[in-house]
């Protein structure tokens, strides 16, 4: 009897699996994945904008003797490994601070910080252009105060690039602290109550208890920033075009030139593609280190 | 509770999907007209309106045809991907017209509609540019211009007793042009300002020394050894050495130039003729002088001129010949100017046929210093033939390598090494 | 005693902390707000002022000149749909991937999350393609229907409620309940926290999307709030004052939404489920 009940039950689940996810895979084939599939082709058969039959690696060739192709690379990873960890671990500790806070507290922290999230990247960019204002932004006039001397920022090959950086890092990173805080109220309070009996102090119950039970939210963290900084465009765009000379041009702004200034086809979905196995890659690696079923 | 959610939910869904088909129906209904697509972006404030009474009137006085205006976003993306897709416009502005190589099945050859008065009175020169290297041309001239240039603060350079008048006349060199700017500030201001001097430089080499690449087959490239060198070096040394230009203006953009020339803290800007009438009225001054660049090096600069048009497409599988004939007869008909205004006036740009600017010009009223300098660009100036795609992508090394030079971080001599070797192993 | 003293020694850094983190963030917003507040004349004045001084209503008034009005409509309509139709076939999906055995579940969902690590700008010109010989252009449709593929959404949601335990599940299998039951009476409850947070995500996302209704819409009247302000760029200039105007009024109705739904994070709702 109990065998049985067990099969159905896994047959049951076998079919609810099916149909659960039938919505959101059908649409995806069809909306993503049939795209993603003649973007790949376009990749091994496109010269310009003309289809010339296949051409094998000869665009992937092109990618890596283009001059523009590894400061676009240096740059994303430099981005990236600051920009990164800041995504993970400030809003893990502002998640953790907030909790502390009485409730109406609570609430108010986190709409300030998700509030510079409601407007769009192109607003913030220009906000941030103006910030960094070499006469008279608003950066230059705060360092200034403390006896620095005004900055270039995005004019100087030296700190365009830390600019994009910094604009990142002190961003509200209200989503992520949200998601956090919204995670840590999964964890059972008696948890909690036993290690207080313990003894244990703020950082100790964190360290044993809040982090790694929020490891999936942290993992999802995690690969959404890298996901994300990998694929920074929109500042690049906005505030630098990729300048000065090459200092901020990102990977994704150079697939976008190569897409929209160039027509070069071939070459930009190559180097999409190039983009994607790279994150695939790492987010694996990540999946493995980090991804244990969570159990009580 | 959850029924009346659930309940709402399906409602929403319904009258979305509903919405989504009903307002697709209404263009179905008078789809007798032969309808012609038409894109334009704003180049000032208002061009928008202008067009929309233009395309009203146009639509009326010729029933069998209904254009149809969009004001679009200074964004090239939507055409990108209208072209890819082998839907473009029939008409669009040609900034956002691809590179003269590409979509070749797209683009109309406009040879086949012109007539003989219409080639005589346009002239070789601006019909050259208009065509793509095969030979076909893929664009109508609508106006010749060329819209960048130094503008300077009349007020300022009288008091340092410099004449804009004459230089206009005249023209200058590049000692006379650093004795202005050293004596401006000598009064507290800021010589010279650019927030675009890789575009600047690009246009001082195309003037001393020729365009980057010329057209013979296979490409030479042009901008190399000691002259370019020099040229950059010069420019370069406006930060460096002259000290007449802050290095800070390399963090801003040309709207933060604007604003800090309406402020008095700059003499003379590189910009756009467009923004004379602001530039005056935000910083009231009497008078804002376009200024020609100056001859260096022992090199005579000459004005390259731009002609700007319509891009013509036709989408694939073909529209046929009426419809092709409707698309030109309006192509043609906003050319010109309509009712007495010419919409590119509004920054500088004339009628390209020769008679047409004659008459055109015999009717203004006011004649004053600028156009006068206009003008005698106009007759002066050069129209070069339209570049390949590979230009587009040898100015981006060449920028590069500029913007590095300027920043300080590298010598002029070095920065025109390091393109010299990029672009003949481009070329190669 | 000793209690409330350390009590508040542990709070007080706590409050600091945020407060100054919440200047940090808050400053650029509040620059955009302050200045559609300022007008011409002051707009980018040396040094630069915090508040608008004279208050000036001109970068409104210029806003309103254009269907603003309708854009937001439109961009509350679109968003509001899309985050209804996300959120449902998310959690669908989610649930399924992080609680539902079946065969081939990893490899189809590791299929689904790679495709967002595909840079959008590449799939545009055939997702293009697509769209228009399936005759959505330049209507809603375009806007809705793309985004049933949650991928995004489905990932957030499988790794959240993987975090619930599955003791729930299997006291509703013991129960008797259909696996559709057991979804909409025993999971969704719980993971409200997780879907409100999807919502208001995938609700500010699709209303800052710029680039595909760039792309799609052509008719001035089915713009998106964010389509219309590009309106505000010309070629040599942008209208600095007015577009900061519209960037704060378009970023209105998402406050206004977040503020609604963010009393769904509370805390402790699945403790209180099953310790009791």
């Amino acid at each position: 009897m109990h065998l049985m009940l067990k099969k159905s039950i896994h047959n049951r689940e076998t079919v609810a699996g099916y149909l659960f996810i039938a919505p959101v895979y059908l649409a995806f084939i069809l909306f993503m994945l049939y795209p993603l599939v003649k973007a790949i082709i376009m990749s091994f058969t496109m010269v310009g904008t003309d289809y010339v039959g296949w051409v094998g690696f000869q665009n992937y060739v092109t990618v890596f003797k283009d001059y523009a192709w590894w400061p676009s690379v240096k740059n994303t990873i430099i981005y990236s490994a600051v920009v990164v960890p800041g995504a993970i671990f400030i809003p893990f500790i502002l998640a953790a601070l907030i909790r502390v806070m009485k409730p109406a507290a609570q609430t108010f922290s986190k709409s300030c910080l998700y509030l510079p999230q409601v407007s769009s990247g192109l607003v913030m960019s220009l906000v941030w252009f103006w910030i960094y204002d070499p006469f008279n932004g608003l950066l230059n006039y705060l360092i200034g105060k403390v006896g620095i001397q005004p900055q270039i920022w995005l004019g100087d090959v030296k700190t365009a690039l830390l600019s994009l950086i910094l604009m990142a890092v002190l961003a509200g990173h209200g989503s992520n602290t949200i998601l956090y805080i919204a995670a840590m109220g999964g964890i059972p309070k008696t948890l909690y109550e036993v290690a207080r009996l313990e003894g244990a102090n703020w950082w100790q119950t964190v360290r044993n208890i809040t982090w790694p039970l929020l490891r999936p939210t942290v993992l999802y963290v995690l690969i959404m920033s890298i996901i994300g900084s990998f694929q920074v465009f929109t500042p690049a765009y906005v505030m630098t075009r990729g300048g000065p000379g090459l200092a901020t041009s990102t990977v994704v702004y150079k697939i976008f030139n190569d897409l929209f200034t160039y027509f070069s086809f071939g070459t930009a979905t190559a180097e999409a593609l190039i983009l994607a196995l790279v994150i695939i890659t790492i987010s694996l690696i990540q999946f493995r280190f980090f991804a244990t079923d969570v159990e009580y | 509770m959850k029924k009346w959610l659930s309940c709402l939910f399906v409602v929403i869904l319904f009258v979305g999907l509903l919405a989504g088909c009903g307002k697709k129906e209404k263009q179905s209904l008078g789809s007798k007209k032969d309808v012609i697509t038409f894109w334009i972006a704003e180049n000032f404030e208002g061009e928008g309106k202008l067009w929309e009474s233009i395309v009203e009137k146009y639509n009326q006085d010729n029933p069998d045809v209904e254009v149809e205006l969009s004001i679009k976003p200074w964004d090239k993306t939507p055409m990108n991907v209208a072209l890819q897709s082998k839907r473009p416009p029939d008409v669009a502005f040609d900034w956002f017209s691809p590179p003269t190589d590409a979509y070749e099945d797209l683009k109309v050859d406009l040879l086949e509609y012109i007539t003989p008065e219409e080639k005589d009175d346009f002239g070789p020169q601006v019909i050259a540019r208009m065509l793509s290297p095969k030979g076909k041309m893929n664009k109508w001239p609508w106006y010749l211009y060329r819209a960048e240039w130094m503008l300077a603060n009349g007020d300022l350079l009288k008091q340092v007793g410099a004449n804009p008048e004459l230089i206009q006349e005249q023209g200058w060199n590049w000692d006379e042009f650093l004795s202005t700017c050293q004596k401006l500030a000598k009064v507290g201001v800021y010589g010279y300002g650019d927030a675009q001097s890789p575009n600047t430089v690009n246009i001082l080499l195309n003037g001393l020394v020729g365009p980057s690449i010329s057209d013979k087959d296979p490409y030479e490239f042009n901008w190399i050894g000691a002259e370019t060198a020099g040229i950059l070096q010069r420019y370069r040394n406006l930060i460096f050495k002259e000290k007449v230009m802050p290095k800070e203006v390399l963090g801003i953009d040309i709207f933060g130039l604007h604003e800090k020339f309406s402020r008095k803290e700059f003499g003379i800007i590189r910009s756009y003729t467009a923004w004379v009438p602001n530039l005056e009225k935000e910083g009231n001054i009497s008078k804002v002088y376009i200024l020609p660049y100056q001859d260096q090096g022992g090199l005579e600069f000459i004005p390259y001129l731009g002609v700007g048009g319509w891009a013509v497409f036709k989408q694939n599988p073909s529209p046929g010949e009426e419809h092709l004939k409707n698309v030109v007869k309006f192509v043609k008909y906003i050319s010109q100017p309509i009712d007495g205004e010419f919409i590119p006036m509004h920054w500088g740009g004339l009628p390209p046929g020769g008679n047409l600017r004659q008459k055109y010009i015999q009717g203004i009223k006011n004649v004053d210093p600028n156009l006068k300098f206009t003008l005698k660009v106009m007759e002066t100036g050069k129209i070069a033939r339209a570049l390949p795609t590979a230009a587009t992508k040898i100015n981006e090394i060449v920028n590069t390598y500029i913007s590095e030079a300027m920043s300080g971080q590298i010598t002029a001599q070095r920065a025109v090494e390091k393109w010299t070797a990029e672009v003949s192993r481009l070329l190669k | 005693m000793q209690n409330k003293l350390s009590n508040i020694f542990k709070k007080v850094p706590a409050y600091i902390l945020v407060g100054i983190w919440i200047v940090i963030a808050l400053t650029p917003l509040l620059w955009m707000v302050s200045s559609s507040f300022k007008g011409e004349a002051s707009l980018m004045a040396t040094p630069p002022k915090l508040l608008p001084d004279p208050f000036s209503l001109e970068n409104y008034q210029k806003l309103f000149e254009k269907p603003v009005l309708l854009w937001v409509f439109n961009s509350v309509f679109v968003a509001t749909i899309v985050t209804i139709e996300v959120v449902a076939v998310s959690s669908l999906a989610g649930y399924a991937f992080a609680k539902l055995r079946f065969p081939g579940r990893n490899l189809l969902f590791w299929l689904l999350i790679m495709t967002m690590m595909i840079p959008g700008q590449v799939t545009l010109a055939p997702l293009y393609e697509l769209i228009m010989r399936l005759g959505f252009l330049d209507s809603f449709k375009a806007l809705i229907f793309p985004p049933i593929a949650a991928v995004w959404g489905t990932f957030l949601l499988k790794q959240f409620i993987q975090t619930l335990p599955t003791e729930l599940i299997d006291s509703g299998r013991v129960d008797g309940a259909s696996e559709l039951q057991i979804f909409s009476r025993i999971i969704l409850p719980v993971a409200k926290p997780g879907l409100a947070v999807l919502g208001i995500f995938t609700f500010v996302a699709h209303w800052n999307d710029f680039m595909w209704p760039l792309v799609v819409l052509k008719d001035q009247s089915r713009y998106t709030i964010q389509l219309g302000l590009s309106a505000f760029r010309f070629q040599y200039t942008t209208a600095y004052g007015p577009m900061m105007a519209g960037a704060t009024l378009a970023a209105l109705p998402m406050v206004i939404i977040f503020l609604l739904l963010q009393r769904y994070f509370m805390e402790g709702l699945t403790v209180g489920a099953i310790k009791g």
